[in-house]
């Protein structure tokens, strides 16, 4: 009897190990596993930057032949990387909420956050998260078109922009319109009304506070890349089937900064840090190519190959299906 | 007679020749001349439209729309329209209120934040919530008594109904410091972000390109 308890005992300890085991083991399986599709949406484009201003290394030259200085503007793309990993349907950056007086900034084919979503078969309420790069208001906006999205933050991010407001030199507490405008200009860039969307979020209980790293999914993760841009920029790592994608918001906005190893969009950056952010998309993705940029000019086209698979949408603004997970049905309309 | 009258018709062949070419000579000149003018007239064309361009440009390139170059742009746009010189003089005297009272808008948020995710300290944020009141209270006042034109009175209310609300909101905020009631708020928010929509809609209108890309 005490052989047959001792027996029923260990036969129980090892199912339980065993079943311990197996379960660890599945669970590595399933983050191993997890990919996700990826799509980018132009919220919006700046028409007729000079190159220069965008990339100093890039400038214009009057009647060069090189072909880095040969382009005198650029239209910008104001991106917006759209994830579904299972049922998680996740935003890297929102855009920013057109109003009239956006005309002054030469934006063009602007579409409503939740007018892309429908045209790509969500609804705004099926968001479930969304991590903003930084807080600029081309980036931070719309969030309370988002009702069910839970915004992820970078603590630094709003640390910084406080400091910076109550800083009493006026050369660091600019907001957006002081004289000298927003180069170099700490607080810049961000609106009260970014602000109060941002505010509003964690009001509600739909805010995480961020420091530093974050996985906000199984193999989705947030690293941060403070400085690259602003002082709590982050980056997106989301697995996909073509591998790692890196969404890099302002922390690199170009992709052809990235390639040839130029600054861009500089105006609050350490650019060493812009640096080690692009480094990092090295690191995580093994190359460049997978590095998806704020304001790529070259983007949804081929010579910035993984977002050549676009189309033109909402309003003269263009989309791209970056990735599919298996099962996940293309959302690029009929030719 | 019949000599005179060749006479006549020699010195007439004679002049008919020479006002022929001189009136070849003045229509030559004032073609020159026209063409001269038409071509002044289409560069001077293509320079204000090349610096209304370069003024966007400008304003993206370095994130400094003046409200010069702002001008330029507004001149080849539909809306918003040019200010004349009274209004003009009324928008920069309510911009020594706008520019600081923007700040203090987002110090209201702050003040919120550091309270929901960092301190929970109630006499802090009754502190800065009865501070931004009595700023906000005081930025309506000085609003109040700048003389808007005819033609801005609406905006004007716009304006003083958006610094109101941000002055209620901070109350609002008070009352949270004082019984603890976070639902407040939330209430609060909801006013402060109504009023930041109205102040964009306003600086439309009064200052153009006053926020830049990022």
């Amino acid at each position: 009897m005490r052989n047959l308890v001792g027996s029923l005992y260990r036969a129980g300890a090892f199912a339980l190990i065993a079943s311990g085991a197996f379960a660890g083991w599945s669970g590595t399986a399933a983050r191993a596993d997890t990919v996700c599709s990826a799509w980018l949406m132009e919220s919006s484009r700046f028409m007729h930057v000079p190159f220069g201003s965008f990339m100093p290394d890039r400038d214009f030259i009057p009647g060069s032949n090189d072909p880095m200085h040969n382009i005198q503007s650029v239209d910008l793309p104001v991106n917006i990387g759209l994830i579904k990993c299972d049922k998680e349907l996740i935003l890297f950056d929102s855009g920013w909420k057109q109003q009239e007086y956006h005309k002054m900034t030469g934006t063009e084919h602007f579409t409503p956050l939740p007018d892309q979503l429908k045209f790509l078969g969500f609804k705004p309420e099926d968001v479930t998260k969304v991590v903003i790069g930084h807080g600029h208001w081309d980036h931070a906006g719309q969030l309370s078109d988002l009702p069910n999205a839970t915004l992820y933050v970078q603590r630094e991010e709003l640390k910084a922009i406080e400091w910076a407001l109550n800083y009493p030199n006026p050369h660091i507490r600019a907001v957006n319109t002081d004289p000298g405008g927003c180069n170099r200009t700490p607080a810049c860039g961000y609106t009260p009304l970014t602000i109060e969307e941002i505010y509003g979020k964690v009001l509600k209980g739909k805010a995480v506070i961020v420091d530093g790293e974050a996985e906000i999914y199984p193999g989705v993760k947030i690293h941060p890349a403070f400085r690259a841009h602003t002082a709590g920029s982050q980056l997106l790592e989301v697995p996909t089937p073509i591998g790692k994608l890196v969404f890099g918001s302002d922390a690199y906005s170009s992709w052809e900064g990235i390639r040839d190893w130029m600054v861009a969009n500089i105006q609050q950056t350490d650019s060493v840090q812009q640096f080690l952010a692009y480094e990092q998309c090295y690191k995580i993705t093994g190359g460049y190519e997978h590095c998806i940029t704020g304001h790529e000019p070259l983007s949804y086209t081929d010579k910035y190959p993984v977002t050549a698979n676009s189309w033109v949408a909402l309003n003269g603004g263009r989309m791209a299906e970056l990735a599919l997970a298996p099962g996940e049905k293309s959302r690029r309309p009929a030719q | 007679m019949g000599g005179r009258a060749v006479q006549i018709t020699r010195f007439s062949r004679g002049r008919v020749i020479l006002l022929g070419a001189a009136i070849a000579a003045l229509l030559g000149v004032v073609g020159v001349a026209a063409q001269r003018e038409t071509s002044k007239a289409k560069t001077a064309q293509q320079k204000a439209s090349l610096s209304a361009s370069e003024a966007a440009r400008l304003c993206i390139a370095s994130y400094f729309c003046g409200r010069q170059a702002a001008a330029k742009l507004t001149a080849g746009a539909a809306e918003p329209r040019a200010l004349t010189a009274e209004e003009e003089v009324y928008a920069e005297s309510l911009w020594a209120v706008h520019s600081a009272a923007k700040a203090w808008a987002i110090d209201l948020d702050f003040a919120g934040l550091r309270y929901k995710i960092e301190t929970r300290d109630a006499g802090k944020l009754g502190a800065k919530a009865q501070s931004l009141s009595t700023q906000f209270a005081a930025a309506e006042s000085k609003a109040r008594a700048i003389d808007a034109p005819p033609s801005m009175r609406l905006i004007h209310e716009k304006y003083l109904a958006a610094i109101q609300l941000y002055e209620t909101a901070a109350g609002e905020m008070l009352k949270t410091a004082q019984d603890g009631d976070d639902r407040r708020l939330l209430v609060a928010q909801g006013m402060s972000q109504h009023a930041a929509e109205e102040m964009l809609r306003v600086g439309d209108v009064l200052w153009p390109g006053e926020y830049k890309p990022n």
